[in-house]
C-alpha cells in the first residue's frame, strides 16, 4: 500500500523532487565514471607507470563519495523540510509515525532507485568521455573502454549506503520531531537591516582580497625563481579566505545597497525582486561564501593541472631531446656498455643517427667546492667539451655557444644556478678558464648528473672519460618504452641494498610518465571541479525552491495588483539569477588574472607560446561542462519556479 | 452621472458535466462614481466570486462586466494586467502587504508597476501616507506594525493610483472590532474626501452598516438591495439585520 502511495506521491511531487533526483542522478553518474576509470584494465596498466597517479585516483574516488554523502545528505533534508507540514499534517490526522516514515523511505527509495539507473546510464557515457579525454592527453589511440565489474560494485555499493545513512538521519529526525514543530511556518527571510555597515566591510574585504592576491602573486613569482614555496602557500590560504569573507560580506550588502536607490526600485517589480534577493542572500551568506571559496579552489586546481599539462610536454623536449640519450658508469660492473644498449635499441627501431659525447674528469673540486653541500653529495668538476656540446645543440635546434677561455656551467637546478662563480677560475692544462655564465635554459644532455662545464675542447685533451655517452635518434619515434626501459635496466648492489638502474634516458618514456601524471591531474582537477560546481548548483537550486512557498504568496499579491506574466517572470529571473551568480561571479572573473600569472609563469619556465593541444581542449571541455552543469540546474530551477510561483490569467 | 461599473447578467460555474456548480447566477447591477457599496451575504452566496470576476481575477462563464464602458471579459491577459494595474485597487482580507518590503514600498509598488517617476512616487507616498495617518510607519516593515495600521497600509497602496474602483475582500475579517471601526471610517473617509468608488465583500452587519448601499447575494443571485439614503448608520445596521434574518445568512452581530 505504502509503495503505491509512495509512488503516486512522486509522481504528484515530480517538480519538487527534480532537483533531487538531477543532483543524486548526476553524483551517481560522476561517481561512476571515476570508479570505472580507477578500475579499467586499460587505465590500470597506464597507471603503472606513476604511484602518483594511483594514488590521485584513489583521492578522487573517496572525495566522490563525500561529496556525494554530502549532497545526498542535503538533499534529503531539503525533501524532508519541504513536506514537513504534510507530514504534520498525516500525523494530526491519525497516521503514525512508523507510517510517515515507511512512507517517505518509500518515496525516496523509488527516487533513488532510478536515480540510480539514470546515473549508471548516464555514467556509462561519462566513462567513455572521460576515457577519451585520457587517452587524448596520454596521445594514445583512443578506443572504447571495457566497463569494470569491479567500478559498477562499489559504485552501486557506495550510493547505496550512503543513500542509507540519508535516510536513517531522515527517519531518526522523523520520530524525534514534535508535530507542532513540524506544522510550524518556516521563517521568512528577512533582508539585510544594516547594508550600509556590511557596505563598508564589503570594501574593506573587497580592498583586502586585492591586496593579498597582489602580494600571493609576486610571492608566486618568487616562488618559481627561489623554489621557496612555504611563504607562497600561506599566501595562498590567505587569499582562500579573503575570497570567502568578500562573498559573505558582499552577500550582506549588494542588494541591500541597491535597494537605497530609488529609481532602481522604481522599475516594475524591482523592489520585490531586490527584497527577496537581499533576503536569501543574508541567510545564505556563509553558504555563498564557502562556494565561492570552493570554487575559486577548483577553478585554482584545473590551471594547476593545465600547466602540468603544458609543462610536461614542454620539458619533454628539454628533459629528453633526443629519442634517447646514453650517459653510461663503467664504474658500475653491471653496466650495460654502449654498444651492448645499441643492440637493444635495434630491437625496438633501427637507429637513424648516433652522436658520440663524453663527460671528463679528473676528480678535482675547484669549481664545484664552492657550491654548499658538494662533499656530501660527491660531486666532482665534470666537463663537457665544447664541439660537442655544439653539436648536440645543433642538434635539436638550438644556437651554438661560443667561449674564449672561459667556462660555462650547466645544470637543472635553480640553487645550483644561483650560486656566485664571478671570479671564480680553473686551470686545466695550464691554462686558466673564469666563469661565462651559468644556465638552466640548456637541454639536459647529460641527465645523469647535477651539474656539468662545457669548456673549450683543449681544457679536456688528457683528462680521463668519466662517462661515454650517446644521443640517438630512432626511424620510430615511438617504440615500445615500458619493453625497451626494461631491456635496458640492470641490477646493482648499493649499501641499502640492490637497485633497478638504467643509463639510457627514452624520451617516449618520459612522455609516458608526464602524461600518466597530468592526465590524473586533469582528471581529477576535472572532476572535482565539475562536482563542485554541481553541489554549489543543487544547493542553490533546493535553497531557491525552498522558499517557492513565500514567493508564490508575493507574487500573487504582484499578479492582483496587476504585475503580469512577463513581470513576474522578469522579478524572478533578476532574483533568482542573481543568486545563484553570486558565488560565480569573482571565481570566473578570477580567471583572468589567474590565466594571466599562468602565462607569466610559463615564460619564467621558458614555454612562452607554447600551447598544449589536449590542455586547451581540456580547459574548453570543463569550461562545457561548468557551463552546461550551470545551465540545467539553473534552467530546471527557473522552471520549477516560474510553475510554482508565477501567476497566470484566469481561464 | 456616467454609469462606472456595469455588471450585466453575469454567471460563473465551476466544473463541468454533472458536477457543475453555479456560484453566480445571472447577476446585474451597475454602480456610479463615488459610490460606497457592500456586497453581503452567507457564505457560499457568490460575493467573493462576484469580487473576483470584477476584479478580473477570474473570468466569467457568460455576461458582462464594464467599467467606463470598458468590457473587461473580453481584454486579452496583457491588457487585464494593466486594466488592474491601472484602474482597480485592492483591499484583501489578510492585508496581502508583503513582509519583505518596507511600508512605504508596499505603498508604491502599484506605482512603481506603472513605472512611474520617482518624484511623482514620492509625491504621491506622502500624501497618501499623510492622509491615511502613516508617515511615522512608512520605514517600518508590516510585521512591525498593528493590524489596524497594516489595513490602513493596505489602503493607502490600493489608492495611491487614484483607481476608478477600490475592491474590498473581508478587510475587517482579522481585525478586531476597534480596528475594523477605525478602517470603516478610513473608508467612509476615503469615499467622502477623495470620491473613492468602493465595492466591499463583507459578512459583518455593522461594517456593511457603513455603505451607502448593500447588495445581498443569495445562491449566487442579488436576491435584495439596501439604501442607506437619510437613514443613519444605527437605523442601517438594524435594517441590514433585519434583511439577514429574512435571509437567514451567518451575518455576524457587533
Amino acid at each position: 500500500m505504502f509503495a503505491k502511495l509512495a509512488l503516486r506521491n512522486v509522481r504528484r511531487q515530480i517538480r519538487n523532487y527534480l532537483i533531487y533526483f538531477v543532483t543524486v542522478a548526476l553524483s551517481i553518474a560522476m561517481m561512476f565514471a571515476v570508479n570505472n576509470l580507477s578500475y579499467s584494465d586499460r587505465i590500470r596498466h597506464l597507471t603503472e607507470i606513476s604511484s602518483d597517479m594511483r594514488s590521485m585516483f584513489n583521492m578522487v574516488t573517496a572525495l566522490s563519495c563525500l561529496v556525494t554523502a554530502l549532497v545526498l545528505s542535503y538533499a534529503a533534508a531539503f525533501m524532508l523540510r519541504l513536506r514537513k507540514k504534510e507530514f504534520g499534517m498525516y500525523l494530526t490526522l491519525g497516521m503514525t509515525r512508523r507510517n510517515i516514515q515507511t512512507l517517505f523511505a518509500c518515496e525516496t527509495g523509488l527516487l533513488f532507485f532510478f536515480a540510480l539507473l539514470v546515473g549508471m546510464g548516464a555514467g556509462l557515457v561519462i566513462f567513455q568521455l572521460l576515457a577519451a579525454l585520457f587517452a587524448s592527453i596520454m596521445e594514445i589511440p583512443f578506443a572504447i573502454s571495457a566497463y569494470s565489474v569491479q567500478g559498477i560494485l562499489l559504485t552501486t555499493a557506495v550510493s547505496a549506503g550512503l543513500f542509507l545513512l540519508s535516510t536513517l538521519a531522515s527517519l531518526r529526525y522523523l520520530k524525534k520531531i514534535t508535530i507542532s514543530e513540524l506544522l510550524k511556518e518556516e521563517a521568512a527571510e528577512k533582508s539585510e537591516r544594516h547594508p550600509v555597515l556590511w557596505c563598508v566591510f564589503s570594501a574593506v574585504t573587497l580592498a583586502g582580497l586585492i591586496a593579498v592576491l597582489i602580494v600571493t602573486y609576486r610571492s608566486m613569482m618568487a616562488a618559481f625563481h627561489n623554489q621557496d614555496g612555504l611563504s607562497l602557500l600561506a599566501w595562498l590560504a590567505a587569499s582562500l579566505v579573503m575570497v570567502f569573507l568578500a562573498h559573505f560580506t558582499l552577500s550582506r550588502a549588494v542588494a541591500g545597497m541597491l535597494l537605497r536607490s530609488k529609481r532602481l526600485k522604481s522599475r516594475g517589480a524591482n523592489t520585490v525582486a531586490l527584497r527577496g534577493l537581499s533576503g536569501k542572500m543574508t541567510m545564505n551568506a556563509l553558504l555563498i561564501g564557502a562556494l565561492a571559496t570552493l570554487l575559486v579552489f577548483a577553478i585554482a586546481m584545473s590551471n594547476v593541472a593545465f600547466s602540468e599539462k603544458v609543462y610536461s610536454d614542454c620539458s619533454i623536449a628539454k628533459d629528453c631531446p633526443y629519442d634517447v640519450i646514453a650517459v653510461i658508469n663503467p664504474a658500475e660492473t653491471q653496466s650495460i656498455s654502449l654498444e651492448e644498449g645499441e643492440k637493444i635499441l635495434e630491437k625496438y627501431s633501427p637507429i637513424a643517427s648516433r652522436m658520440d659525447f663524453q663527460i671528463y674528469s679528473a676528480g678535482e673540486t675547484a669549481l664545484c667546492s664552492n657550491i654548499l653541500g658538494y662533499e656530501e653529495m660527491g660531486w666532482t668538476d665534470n666537463y663537457m667539451p665544447l664541439s660537442q656540446f655544439n653539436a648536440l645543440l645543433r642538434g635539436c635546434g638550438y644556437a651554438p655557444v661560443s667561449l674564449e677561455k672561459e667556462y660555462l656551467l650547466i645544470t637543472t637546478v635553480q640553487g645550483i644556478c644561483d650560486v656566485d662563480f664571478s671570479g671564480k677560475t680553473v686551470t686545466l692544462n695550464g691554462e686558466t678558464y673564469s666563469w661565462a655564465e651559468s644556465s638552466t635554459f640548456y637541454p639536459d644532455f647529460a641527465w645523469r648528473l647535477w651539474m656539468y662545464f662545457v669548456v673549450p675542447d683543449e681544457a679536456v685533451a688528457n683528462m680521463p672519460v668519466l662517462h661515454p655517452c650517446a644521443a640517438y635518434t630512432l626511424e620510430d619515434h615511438r617504440p615500445d618504452a615500458e619493453a625497451m626501459l626494461s631491456e635496458l635496466t640492470y641490477y646493482r648492489e648499493t649499501e641499502d641494498g640492490p637497485e633497478d638502474r638504467c643509463d639510457f634516458a627514452i624520451q617516449e618514456y618520459y612522455r609516458l610518465y608526464s602524461n600518466a601524471n597530468a592526465g590524473t591531474l586533469i582528471i581529477g582537477s576535472l572532476y572535482v571541479s565539475t562536482v563542485f560546481v554541481c553541489m554549489a548548483l543543487a544547493i542553490l537550486s533546493l535553497k531557491t525552491l525552498s522558499t517557492l512557498e513565500e514567493d508564490r504568496r508575493r507574487f500573487a499579491v504582484l499578479y492582483r495588483l496587476g504585475a503580469d506574466e512577463t513581470m513576474q517572470r522578469t522579478a524572478l529571473l533578476k532574483q533568482t539569477g542573481a543568486f545563484f551568480l553570486a558565488p560565480f561571479a569573482l571565481p570566473f572573473l578570477l580567471t583572468v588574472p589567474m590565466g594571466r600569472i599562468f602565462r607569466e609563469v610559463y615564460e619564467i619556465w621558458d614555454f612562452a607560446g607554447l600551447q598544449s593541444q589536449a590542455a586547451m581542449e581540456t580547459a574548453i571541455l570543463i569550461s562545457l561542462v561548468v557551463f552546461g552543469v550551470y545551465g540545467l540546474y539553473f534552467f530546471l530551477t527557473y522552471r520549477i519556479a516560474c510553475c510554482h510561483v508565477i501567476c497566470r490569467g484566469a481561464s | 452621472m456616467n454609469t462606472l461599473l456595469e455588471i450585466k447578467n453575469v454567471t460563473k460555474y465551476y466544473g463541468s458535466g454533472d458536477a457543475v456548480s453555479k456560484a453566480l447566477c445571472g447577476v446585474s447591477f451597475t454602480m456610479e462614481p463615488g459610490e460606497f457599496t457592500a456586497v453581503m451575504g452567507a457564505s457560499g452566496s457568490g460575493k467573493s466570486t462576484l469580487l473576483n470576476v470584477i476584479a478580473t481575477i477570474d473570468r466569467p462563464s457568460s455576461g458582462s462586466i464594464l467599467l467606463e464602458g470598458q468590457d473587461v471579459a473580453e481584454l486579452p491577459e496583457q491588457a487585464l494586467a494593466a486594466f488592474r494595474r491601472d484602474r482597480l485597487g485592492f483591499i484583501f482580507q489578510e492585508y496581502n502587504l508583503l513582509d519583505t518590503l518596507t511600508v512605504a514600498e508596499n505603498i508604491v509598488l502599484p506605482l512603481n508597476l506603472q513605472k512611474r517617476p520617482v518624484r511623482e512616487t514620492q509625491e504621491k507616498l506622502r500624501a497618501v501616507a499623510a492622509s491615511l495617518e502613516l508617515t511615522e510607519q512608512l520605514s517600518k516593515f508590516p510585521r512591525q506594525l498593528s493590524g489596524g495600521q497594516r489595513q490602513r497600509a493596505a489602503c493607502a497602496r490600493a489608492l495611491i493610483t487614484q483607481p476608478a474602483l477600490i475592491l474590498a475582500d473581508e478587510p475587517t475579517g482579522a481585525l478586531d472590532s476597534a480596528n475594523s471601526k477605525g478602517l470603516m471610517q478610513t473608508f467612509v473617509r476615503m469615499n467622502r474626501d477623495l470620491g473613492s468608488t468602493i465595492l466591499m465583500v463583507t459578512h459583518d452587519a455593522m461594517m456593511g452598516s457603513y455603505a451607502s448601499r448593500i447588495l445581498f447575494l443569495k445562491d449566487g443571485q442579488i436576491w435584495n438591495e439596501l439604501y442607506r439614503g437619510d437613514r443613519s448608520r444605527q437605523d442601517m445596521y438594524h435594517e441590514i439585520l433585519n434583511t439577514m434574518a429574512v435571509l437567514g445568512g451567518e451575518a455576524d452581530v457587533r
